[in-house]
C-alpha cells in the first residue's frame, strides 16, 4: 500500500466520529455511619462512563445516553454496590451507602466484583492483576506478571534485560503484549514489559491460549494486555525508588480536568529507569596470571548499564456528545543499553552497546450508541530509531581484562563488526464494533491493519553482508479481520463465543545466504484463517467451568523477518506458526469469595514454531523448526483466612514434547515424545500480604508482604541422553522476596522497603544465565488528588 | 469385632507363610556375582540440539565383537549444547570447546569407571581454537586465530605454562592478491599441528574473510618450530621459530576441530608427515583438488616429489575429500563428498545430509577404493578407530547413527554398534 492509500484508509476510520445526546446522574457515596467516602468510583457497568467522589462524597456523571444501566459504586476496602437505573431525559439522583469489607483481599488475589473480577468472569477467563495496591512496592511489572498462574518469565539479567514470557506451554513471540489494547510492537520498546513502570498501570490482563478478537492479533499462545491508569479524577502520582546496583527509578503521573464538568482533560505520565546492573556473577573464569590462566571466582557485571525514559501526554474529552472517550496521545521513549553477553553468559562482551528512541502518536475514540452499539477506533504512527554498536576487536574476560582479536565485534568471532542504524516507521489503524443484538446475543468485529517499513544503514555490517541491504526499504503489511458472536442461554448461565480470524500479510524482506551474505529481496504474501469457540457454564454463582478451542496462527514479526541487526539475521521465507489450543477449567468460590480455587488444563499442538537457529558461530536466524505438543495443568488458590491477611498459591506443570521432526532433519526422530530441552516444566508461586491498620495515624497502615517463586530443575539438553547426575541442568530455584511498607491515610504517601532474593540464592535462566542475587529497594510514593 | 481381628491375624500369618515359601526358595543360590571386569572401550556420541549445537555423551563398553544397540541412558554428558573436538591422550579425554566458552576440559575415568571432570583451561585469548597436539604428559599445544601465540599447557595439571609468540613472523596484512588483486591475509588460524623429530609443524588456514571462509592464499602453509628451543614455561619462545614453508598444490592445512576432533595431519611408521589439504573450508571450493602432501622425517620443507590427488583417485575432480584416518602401512580412510547429493534447496544440506561415502586410500600406491555404497553425514561422522585389521567407521544418516566394522584388507563389513548420536569408538587405557 502506498501513502495515498493509507490516507484514504485512515480517513475511513474518522467517519465514526460524530455526536449524540446524553443526560446526567448525581449523588453521594457514604459509609454506613454516614461519613462521606472520597475517591469512590461510580460508573455504569459495561461502559467507560463514570466518575469519582470528592471529599464530600458526591459525584456527578453527565451526558449519559438514554437507556437501562447498572450503576456501580466501589472503593477498595468496601463492598461494591449496584443499582439498576433507567436514563431518560430527567437528571437522576442516586445515593449509595457502602459497607466496609471484613477482609480486604489483596488486589493480586482480586477483590470482590472489581472491574478485574468482571473481566475474569468472561468466557475467556483471563488472569487479571490489579496493580492499584501494588504501587507502593518497587516490584517491576514483569515480576508481577511472573507471579501469575501458568506464566513463567525468563530473563537474561537485571533491570531492562531481555525477557521471554512462557504461557501455558507456548513462549516467546507466541505471546503478544498490548498496552491499552495496542500491540507493543506498534508502540515501541518503551512500553515493553521489562521497561514499563508499574505505577502507570491500572491492571494487567493475561489471556491464555484463547484470545478475544478485540485485540486484532495473531497471538499463538495468549495475550498480555496492560491497562494504564485512567482515573476519573484530578491527581498527581509520583514515586522515586533507589536500590541495589545503582538502580534509580522515578515516575510521575498527572491528570487534570480542564473544566468543572470533567469533560476535557490533560494527562501526562512519565518514568525513568536506570541501573548499572553490576551484580555479582558467580563461578565465572577470572584471570589469575599473565598467561591468562583462570580460576573460578566471582566478578561484577561491567557492561550492562540500562537507562530508559518514557514520557506520554494525553489530551482529550470524556463523556461528550460525540465521544465517550476521545484522546490524542503522544509519547516519546529513549533507551540506552549495554550488552554484557549473548544468549549465554560464559564469555562476556565488554563494549557492545546501543539504544533506541521511539516517537508515538495515537488518536483514539470510543462511543456507545443506545446501549446496543459500541464503536471504538484508533489511528497511530510510530517512528523507532535504533542502533547497535559492536566493533571492538577484543575478547573480554569476566574480570574486565581482554585480549585483541583479528576481527571486529564481540558478538561473533567470524563477523566484521555491526553498526546498524535503522529507522522503523509504522502506521496502524484499528476499529472495534460491538453490537448487542438482544440480551443474549452480541457480535464483535475488529480490524487492525498495520504497515511497517525499515530503512537505514550498517556500515560495519556491510563488510559481513557484502552489501548494506538496510539502505533499501524493507516492509510488511499486516491486516486482521476478526468476527465473534457471543451467545448466552439458560438464564445466562451458559456463555458461548464463536470467532473467526482472518490474517493477511505481505512482505518485502532482504534475503541472506547461510554464510550471511546478502543475495536479494524476497516478496511474500499470506492469507490465513483461524477460528475458535469458548464456552463457559456457571453451575451456580460459586462454581463455573469453561472450555475453549482455538486454531490460532501467528505471522512472523519484525525481529523475525528483519532480524535484530546484531545476532539475528533476516529471514524473508518464514511461514506462520499454527497451533490448536484447548483449555478446560473449573473454578470454585466460597466464603463470599474469600476462598477461590481454580484449575485449568491445557493442550497445545503447535506446528512450524519459529525457533532461533544458529547458522554460524555469530549469527542466528529464526526458522520454522519445531512441531511440539504441550499438555499441562495449572492451579490457583487464593484466600483470606483472617482479617487483613491474604494468601495466594499457584502452580503449573506442563509437558512440552517434540511431536515431529523439522524439515531439515535438525532434530533426530528418536526425540519425538521427549521433553523439549531448556524449558521449565514445573513452577509455582506463593505469596502473602498482611496489613496492620491505623499505626500511629488513623487510616494509615503497615503492609507486610512476602512471596516466593519456585522453579524445578530442568535439563539443558535432551532428557533421555546421559545419566541424570552428569547432565547440565538449570538447578531448582526457590527465590524469596519480602517487603515492608507504611502507607499514610488515603494512600497519600507511602514508603516501602523491599528485599528481593533475600536468601541470596544463585538464580538462573535460559542457558544458565545468572540473575541478580540479594538486592534492596526503597520506594517513596506520593499520591494527591 | 473379635472375629474380624482373629481373621486378620490369621490372614497376616498366612501371607507371611506364603511369602516365605515363594519361588525364590526353590532357586539355587548363585555365588556372589563377580566384580565386573573393567570395560576396555568407550563410545562417544554427539547428539544434535535444536540448533547447530551438539551435546556429547561418553560411555564404556566391554567389547567390540558383539552387535550392540546402545542408547545414552548410561552415558555421561561431557558437553552440553555447544560444539567441540574430543581427544584422548594418556587415558584421559579432553574436550576442546572452541565456540562457547573457548575452553579445554579434561575428563578421567575413576576406579569405578565413572567419568569425572579433572580441570579445565580457558582459551578466550585464542578465539575459535584449533586442534590440540599432545607432545607428552606435561606439554600440549593449541592455537587460534586471535593474537599471534600458540598456547602451551600442561595436560596433567590443566594449566597454561607458556606461549610460542610468532608475532615476529605474523602474516596478517600480507598482500596475497587472492582471491582478488590487492586482497590480503586478514585471519591466520593455527588449525592443527604435529611433531616429527625435533620440530613442531603448525598448519595454518589463512582467510581473507572469516564470515564466508574465503581463503586468503591458494597455498598450504606451515610454520616450523624448533622443539629443542621451546621452554614450556616461557611466554615468548619466539627464538624457536624456524620458518614458514608453503606448497602451492594445496590450500590450507589441518581440520580446525572439524568432525569433533578429526585430524588431517598424521605421521607414518617412518615418522614422515602426511597432511590432507582439502581446499574446501566452509564449502568454498577454490578449484584445486583435495590432496595429500608430505614432509619427510627431519625435514623442514615439503617433499616436492610427493603429491596425491585424492579427488581424481576417488569420485572425481570436484568432489571434495575430507578426513585422514590413518590405519597404518600407508592405508587411510576418508570421506568423499558427492556434490550431486547436496540438496540445492536446503541451505543446511552440506552440513546435515548424508552426502559422503567412505573410501580407503593408499598413500603409497595413490589409489582409492570405495568402502561401500552407504552414504553418511561426512562432516561430523569422521573419526575411525582401528584395531588389528578392523576399522570401526562411523556412519550417520537422516535416521540412523551406527558404527560399521570394516575389514581393512577385504572391506567386508557389518554393522556392529547402533548408537543414539554420531558415534566414535575409543580404546581405554
Amino acid at each position: 500500500m502506498n501513502h495515498k492509500t493509507y490516507s484514504t484508509f485512515f480517513i475511513f476510520y474518522f467517519i465514526f466520529f460524530y455526536c449524540h445526546c446524553q443526560n446526567s446522574i448525581t449523588g453521594t457515596v457514604l459509609t454506613e455511619n454516614g461519613v462521606p467516602i472520597q475517591n469512590a468510583s461510580v460508573y455504569l457497568e459495561n461502559t467507560n462512563i463514570g466518575s469519582s467522589t470528592n471529599k464530600e462524597g458526591t459525584y456527578h456523571i453527565s451526558n449519559v445516553p438514554v437507556g437501562d444501566y447498572t450503576l456501580n459504586a466501589s472503593l477498595i476496602g468496601y463492598s461494591i454496590q449496584k443499582k439498576k437505573i433507567s436514563i431518560s431525559n430527567t437528571p437522576l439522583v442516586i445515593p449509595f451507602i457502602l459497607s466496609q469489607e471484613q477482609n480486604e483481599l489483596n488486589e493480586v488475589v482480586v477483590s470482590s466484583k472489581s472491574s478485574s473480577q468482571k473481566l475474569k468472569e468472561t468466557a475467556y477467563k483471563p488472569e487479571v492483576v490489579s496493580l492499584q495496591k501494588m504501587q507502593i512496592t518497587s516490584t517491576s511489572t514483569i515480576d508481577i506478571v511472573g507471579q501469575l498462574s501458568g506464566v513463567r518469565i525468563r530473563k537474561q539479567g537485571g533491570v531492562g534485560s531481555e525477557s521471554t514470557i512462557m504461557l501455558n506451554g507456548i513462549s516467546g513471540k507466541g505471546i503478544r503484549t498490548f498496552v491499552d489494547g495496542i500491540p507493543i510492537d506498534l508502540l515501541g520498546s518503551g512500553f515493553s514489559l521489562n521497561n514499563i513502570s508499574s505505577n502507570i498501570i491500572k491492571q494487567v490482563e493475561v489471556y491464555k491460549g484463547l484470545v478475544p478478537v478485540k485485540f486484532g492479533t495473531d497471538a499463538l499462545g495468549g495475550v498480555i494486555n496492560i491497562e494504564t491508569q485512567n482515573r476519573y479524577k484530578n491527581y498527581i502520582d509520583a514515586f522515586y525508588t533507589i536500590g541495589s546496583w545503582n538502580t534509580h527509578q522515578a515516575g510521575i503521573g498527572i491528570k487534570r480536568y480542564l473544566d468543572k464538568n470533567k469533560k476535557q482533560f490533560f494527562q501526562v505520565d512519565g518514568f525513568f529507569n536506570h541501573s548499572d546492573n553490576d551484580y555479582w556473577m558467580h563461578d565465572v573464569d577470572i584471570v589469575v596470571d599473565e598467561l591468562l590462566n583462570t580460576e573460578k571466582g566471582k566478578a561484577k557485571r561491567f557492561n550492562d548499564k540500562y537507562t530508559s525514559f518514557l514520557g506520554r501526554a494525553q489530551y482529550g474529552f470524556q463523556n461528550v456528545s460525540w465521544a465517550d472517550d476521545f484522546r490524542v496521545i503522544l509519547s516519546l521513549s529513549d533507551i540506552t543499553k549495554e550488552w554484557q553477553h549473548g544468549i549465554r553468559a560464559v564469555s562476556p562482551w565488554g563494549e557492545v552497546h546501543g539504544g533506541n528512541r521511539d516517537f508515538n502518536s495515537i488518536i483514539s475514540w470510543k462511543k456507545r450508541y443506545n446501549n446496543n452499539l459500541k464503536i471504538s477506533g484508533l489511528l497511530g504512527y510510530n517512528l523507532l530509531k535504533w542502533e547497535i554498536i559492536d566493533i571492538a576487536p577484543k575478547n573480554y574476560f569476566w574480570d574486565g581484562t581482554y585480549t585483541d582479536k583479528p576481527t571486529k565485534g564481540e558478538s561473533g568471532f567470524d563477523i566484521e563488526g555491526r553498526t546498524p542504524k535503522i529507522n522503523t516507521e509504522s502506521f496502524f489503524g484499528r476499529i472495534n464494533v460491538n453490537y448487542k443484538l438482544n440480551d443474549n446475543h452480541s457480535v464483535d468485529f475488529t480490524n487492525l491493519t498495520s504497515y511497517r517499513e525499515i530503512k537505514g544503514h550498517d556500515k560495519a555490517g556491510a563488510a559481513t553482508y557484502k552489501e548494506d541491504f538496510y539502505t533499501n526499504p524493507q516492509n510488511f503489511t499486516k491486516s486482521f479481520f476478526g468476527l465473534s458472536v457471543e451467545s448466552k442461554a439458560f438464564n445466562k448461565k451458559l456463555t458461548n463465543i464463536f470467532s473467526l480470524k482472518y490474517h493477511y500479510m505481505k512482505s518485502h524482506i532482504a534475503n541472506l545466504k547461510e554464510d550471511n551474505t546478502f543475495t536479494n529481496y524476497i516478496d511474500n504474501q499470506y492469507n490465513l484463517l483461524g477460528y475458535g469457540d469458548v464456552l463457559k457454564f456457571s453451575f451456580s454463582p460459586n462454581i463455573s467451568t469453561h472450555l475453549g478451542y482455538e486454531y490460532t496462527l501467528r505471522l512472523p514479526d519484525s525481529d523475525e523477518l528483519f532480524g535484530d541487526g546484531i545476532t539475528v539475521s533476516p529471514n524473508p521465507n518464514l511461514n506462520p506458526e499454527k497451533s490448536h489450543n484447548i483449555n478446560l477449567g473449573l473454578e470454585y468460590k466460597a466464603l463470599q469469595n474469600k476462598l477461590i480455587i481454580a484449575t485449568t488444563g491445557f493442550y497445545r499442538d503447535t506446528k512450524d514454531q519459529m525457533f532461533l537457529n544458529a547458522v554460524t558461530r555469530g549469527v542466528s536466524i529464526y526458522d520454522n523448526l519445531l512441531h511440539t505438543e504441550a499438555k499441562g495443568v495449572e492451579g490457583t488458590i487464593t484466600a483470606i483466612p483472617i482479617k487483613n491477611l491474604t494468601l495466594f498459591f499457584n502452580a503449573t506443570w506442563q509437558d512440552i514434547t517434540l511431536k515431529d521432526t523439522d524439515k531439515y532433519g535438525n532434530i533426530e526422530a528418536r526425540h519425538i515424545g521427549s521433553k523439549i530441552p531448556n524449558i521449565p516444566y514445573l513452577f509455582a508461586n506463593t505469596g502473602t500480604t498482611y496489613n496492620i491498620p491505623n499505626v500511629g495515624i488513623d487510616n494509615s497502615r503497615i503492609e507486610l508482604s512476602y512471596n516466593n517463586n519456585y522453579v524445578h530443575e530442568f535439563f539443558l539438553a535432551w532428557e533421555e541422553d546421559g545419566i541424570a547426575a552428569s547432565k547440565a541442568k538449570i538447578p531448582t530455584q526457590f527465590i524469596h522476596n519480602a517487603s515492608i511498607g507504611y502507607v499514610f491515610p488515603n494512600d497519600k504517601y507511602s514508603i516501602n522497603l523491599e528485599c528481593r532474593n533475600f536468601t541470596d540464592q544463585l538464580a538462573y535462566d535460559n542457558y544458565l544465565v545468572q540473575k541478580p542475587g540479594r538486592s534492596f529497594f526503597l520506594k517513596l510514593r506520593m499520591y494527591i488528588n | 469385632m473379635l472375629r474380624s481381628k482373629t481373621n486378620l491375624i490369621i490372614i497376616s500369618f498366612l501371607s507371611i507363610l506364603l511369602y516365605s515359601c515363594s519361588s525364590d526358595d526353590d532357586k539355587i543360590i548363585e555365588p556372589t556375582k563377580p566384580v565386573k571386569e573393567k570395560d576396555t572401550y568407550a563410545l562417544l556420541t554427539a547428539v544434535k540440539g535444536g540448533t547447530f549445537n551438539y551435546s556429547l555423551y561418553l560411555q564404556t563398553m566391554d567389547n567390540l565383537t558383539k552387535t550392540k544397540d546402545l542408547d545414552n541412558k548410561n552415558a555421561t554428558e561431557i558437553v552440553a549444547e555447544t560444539v567441540t573436538g574430543v581427544y584422548q591422550y594418556d587415558g584421559n579425554f579432553y574436550t576442546n570447546l572452541y565456540f562457547t566458552p573457548e575452553r579445554i576440559e579434561k575428563w578421567s575415568l575413576n576406579e569405578k569407571q565413572e567419568l569425572t571432570k579433572q580441570g579445565s583451561i580457558s582459551l578466550g585469548e585464542l578465539g575459535y581454537q584449533g586442534n590440540v597436539y599432545f607432545k607428552d604428559k606435561n606439554t600440549a599445544f593449541v592455537g587460534g586465530p586471535a593474537g599471534t601465540k600458540i598456547a602451551i599447557f600442561n595436560p596433567e595439571t590443566m594449566t597454561k605454562t607458556g606461549y610460542i609468540d610468532y608475532s615476529s613472523v605474523s602474516r596478517i596484512g600480507e598482500v596475497t592478491n587472492y582471491p582478488n588483486q590487492g586482497d590480503k591475509i586478514n585471519i591466520q588460524a593455527p588449525s592443527e599441528m604435529i611433531v616429527s623429530g625435533n620440530y613442531l609443524y603448525i598448519g595454518f588456514c589463512f582467510l581473507n574473510d572469516f564470515q564466508t571462509y574465503t581463503p586468503a592464499s591458494p597455498t598450504a602453509d606451515i610454520l616450523v618450530v624448533d622443539l629443542t628451543k621451546i621452554d614450556p614455561s616461557s611466554a615468548d619462545n619466539s627464538n624457536a621459530i624456524v620458518k614458514w614453508i608453503s606448497n602451492d598444490k594445496g590450500n590450507s592445512v589441518g581440520s580446525w576441530n572439524s568432525g569433533f576432533g578429526a585430524k588431517f595431519m598424521i605421521t607414518d611408521e617412518k615418522n614422515d608427515i602426511y597432511l590432507l589439504s582439502h581446499n574446501y573450508w566452509g564449502a568454498v571450493n577454490i578449484g584445486k583438488p583435495a590432496c595429500i602432501l608430505r614432509i619427510k622425517s627431519g625435514q623442514t620443507d615439503f617433499d616436492a616429489d610427493y603429491y596425491f590427488d585424492l579427488e581424481t583417485a576417488s569420485r572425481g575432480i570436484g568432489n571434495p575429500v575430507m578426513n585422514l584416518e590413518y590405519a597404518g602401512n600407508g592405508i587411510f580412510f576418508a570421506t568423499s563428498n558427492d556434490i550431486t547429493a547436496i540438496n540445492p534447496d536446503d541451505p543446511y544440506s552440506y552440513y546435515q545430509d548424508p552426502i559422503a561415502q567412505w573410501y580407503k586410500f593408499d598413500l603409497h600406491d595413490k589409489t582409492a577404493t570405495k568402502v561401500n555404497d552407504e552414504y553418511t553425514q561426512g562432516s561430523y561422522a569422521s573419526c575411525v578407530y582401528f584395531e588389528d585389521d578392523k576399522a570401526y567407521i562411523p556412519f550417520k544418516t537422516k535416521t540412523k547413527s551406527y558404527i560399521k566394522e570394516v575389514n581393512i584388507n577385504t572391506l567386508e563389513s557389518k554393522d556392529i554398534i547402533t548408537a543414539a548420536g554420531i558415534p566414535r569408538v575409543f580404546k581405554l587405557k
